[in-house]
């Protein structure tokens, strides 16, 4: 458990609410055109543009098995990881929280760590645990 | 204290003024009774610590002014100007740039106090030198203390590419308002998204000069390195130089530099022998159509195939059976394989056995190739092949399912209408005008179930040879931009990377050699 006033913004998919950590890049945004990719990948939806940068779309239902039909123009959250621009394909983008505590789920080897909001369970993804445990780019 | 806001500032401020240290420094190796060369060393060092004193960095303040005073003592001639005199300044330097590598990740500075107690014994033990060996010791005091002034001043690279990205978004935008502008035939609009587009496209221009370095520049460090690496490994070694005047964007010339210093490296530890005294190591760029073409090679040892073979099969790069099934072509592939170091002691320069591997990765991510060759007891050579980058370009567009697909027209020779749709999917060649011309397929770099029956003979000139490429669906002309490749682009090697249309579509760009 880690105590200190973190932010997250939450956003919803499928029929749960997750989280990921708040940075100067978030921000929702609506994917007009999709360049799918020729590749076998089954995290990365493709590539779009946005404000001057490439963004790569990612397939976030994947990373946890679910059951989604992904629209053709989905909403996406804007996160940045080592000098690349990401979109997690989402249902909905809810808001921005700050929270005092971050808890652990011992019983999840990945995206484990949750936040509370009116008591529920909110799972957050971190861009790190997304490219070192999932291994997108193998 | 300024510390943390201008951090940044002072380590890449530092890092040029080191930089021409050590220049000084290899020109007074070469010519030691050239009094000039002393005069700048000095200046230089004063400046950089006036630099730390701003800083307040007090440990490195102390230990300038003990290599300044160690300067100062061989202009007077109280310190004799000789191989050990200068070893010392050189490893002075190197004990600088360890310092600014420290501050970078732990924002302090090193400790200092071996590294001062070392000088201060060499200063309180000069060697004095005969009057007829004394430089002419007239100086001008006012340019020893002369500050440094500079009317230049230093940007962070992705500040460029913030604002290179910006521009981007606006010349995109530009080119759909230009779009609009035809269609409505209003003329006075037109002319002035024109000028618009003009002004946009020169301030591109002048964007991407300022990103553009000359491999001069870049290079200029190398010879400095190669001295420090033939010292530790007690070689006799020079590095000759050719750059044929090319820039580059900085961004390429990073990459590009990782992979030269690793090259050289090996170079040094492995390929020239301790024997030799004539040990040469030679880079050389050109540019040759498209493509940069960077070649080390050095006068060394050789590379021994049948040894890389053992060695592979000993470090399980490979099994023995598949050895026995190697083609001698395939054999300099496996010197790119982690772990596969001959070398015994994993010392600090080579030895560790991931330096190639890292050298093929960054040739991956700049989207090039490399070849080796090697000559027993005559030399290696290393040839990278880099394609240069695109900007904003006119391409040829098409859609094949869900992929949308470009090529510049740098490389279409004409594009001819079938006078009706026609399946190729049996034919090897096209003819046109009573030539036959050979078919390429997308289905060398696209997973494509069914060959569409063409539209359209899309002409192309790949490395001065004509090729037809048969395209099914609509095409169009396109101005399109084009984009720094995002990671993902590493799992598309055949591809050239991606671009964005007038409508904020993005494109894959076809790099036409893969559809040989």
């Amino acid at each position: 458990m880690s105590s200190k006033n973190q932010q997250f913004i939450t956003f919803k998919l499928s029929d749960r609410l997750l989280a990921m950590p708040l940075n100067k890049d978030s921000q929702f945004f609506s994917c007009e055109h999709l360049l799918a990719l020729p590749i076998n990948n089954k995290y990365i939806a493709g590539v779009s543009y946005l404000n001057g940068q490439l963004v790569t779309i990612l397939r976030t239902d994947k990373f946890f098995g679910l059951n989604w039909k992904m629209p053709s123009h989905p909403q996406c959250l804007l996160f940045s990881y080592q000098g690349d621009f990401y979109g997690l394909a989402v249902d909905q983008g809810i808001d921005t929280v700050t929270v005092p505590q971050v808890y652990l789920e011992k019983t999840k080897n990945i995206f484990n760590k949750y936040i509370k909001i009116n008591k529920q369970k909110v799972f957050i993804l971190e861009a790190e645990q997304i490219f070192t445990e999932l291994k997108i780019y193998v | 204290m300024f510390s943390e806001k201008y951090k940044d500032l002072y380590l890449s401020t530092t890092q040029e003024q080191l930089k021409s240290i050590a220049d000084v420094l290899l020109l007074l190796e070469r010519n030691p009774k050239n009094p000039e060369y002393l005069q700048t060393l000095f200046i230089s060092l004063h400046s950089m610590k006036g630099s730390a004193a701003t800083m307040g960095y007090k440990d490195t303040i102390v230990y300038l002014h003990q290599i300044e005073s160690l300067v100062q003592a061989m202009i007077n001639g109280t310190l004799l100007i000789d191989k050990n005199t200068l070893d010392l300044i050189f490893r002075s330097l190197d004990t600088l740039h360890a310092n600014l590598q420290y501050i970078s990740q732990h924002s302090q500075e090193l400790d200092f106090k071996q590294a001062i107690a070392d000088l201060e014994k060499i200063l309180k033990s000069p060697v004095k030198i005969k009057k007829s060996d004394k430089l002419s010791a007239q100086h001008d005091q006012t340019a020893l203390v002369a500050p440094y002034e500079s009317t230049e001043m230093i940007v962070p690279a992705k500040d460029l590419d913030k604002i290179q990205n910006l521009l981007d978004d606006l010349l995109v935008n530009i080119m759909s308002i230009k779009g609009v502008a035809i269609k409505s035939a209003q003329s006075q609009i037109l002319s002035k998204v024109v000028t618009a587009d003009t002004l946009a496209n020169n301030l591109r221009r002048e964007l991407e000069r300022m990103r553009i370095l000359p491999l001069e520049q870049v290079f200029s460090n190398l010879p400095y390195l190669v001295r420090s690496i033939a010292r530790d490994e007690h070689k006799n070694v020079e590095l000759l130089i050719e750059h044929n005047d090319i820039s580059l964007d900085k961004s390429i010339l990073d990459e590009l530099l990782e992979i030269i210093v690793q090259l050289i490296k090996n170079s040094v530890v492995h390929g020239i022998k301790s024997s030799q005294k004539n040990g040469q190591i030679n880079l050389h760029a050109s540019l040759e159509s498209d493509e940069l073409v960077v070649t080390v090679s050095d006068n060394g040892r050789g590379i021994d195939w049948s040894k890389v073979l053992a060695l592979a099969v000993n470090k399980k790069v490979i099994s023995v059976e598949a050895s026995r099934k190697l083609k001698l072509v395939d054999i300099p592939s496996l010197l790119f394989h982690p772990g596969m170091s001959s070398k015994k002691n994993m010392d600090i320069h080579g030895g560790r056995g991931v330096g190639l591997s890292v050298v093929k990765d960054r040739i991956k991510k700049l989207n090039g190739q490399v070849e080796i060759a090697s000559t027993l007891n005559k030399g290696t050579k290393f040839t990278l092949h880099l394609p240069l980058p695109l900007s904003i370009f006119r391409s040829i567009a098409w859609q094949v399912g869900d992929w949308s697909l470009a090529v510049p027209m740098a490389y279409v020779d004409r594009v001819v209408k079938l006078p009706e749709i026609k399946d190729f999917s049996n034919d090897k060649y096209f003819v046109y005008n009573k030539k036959r011309i050979k078919l390429l397929n997308l289905h060398t770099i696209l997973p494509l179930e069914i060959k569409a029956p063409a539209k359209y003979i899309l002409f192309l000139n790949i490395q001065k040879n004509i090729f037809a490429l048969p395209i099914a669906s609509s095409i169009k002309e396109s101005e399109l931009v084009m984009k720094k490749n995002p990671s993902v682009m590493r799992l598309l090697p055949k591809f050239k990377g991606l671009a964005i249309s007038s409508s904020g579509r993005v494109n894959l760009i076809l790099d036409i050699n893969n559809l040989l």
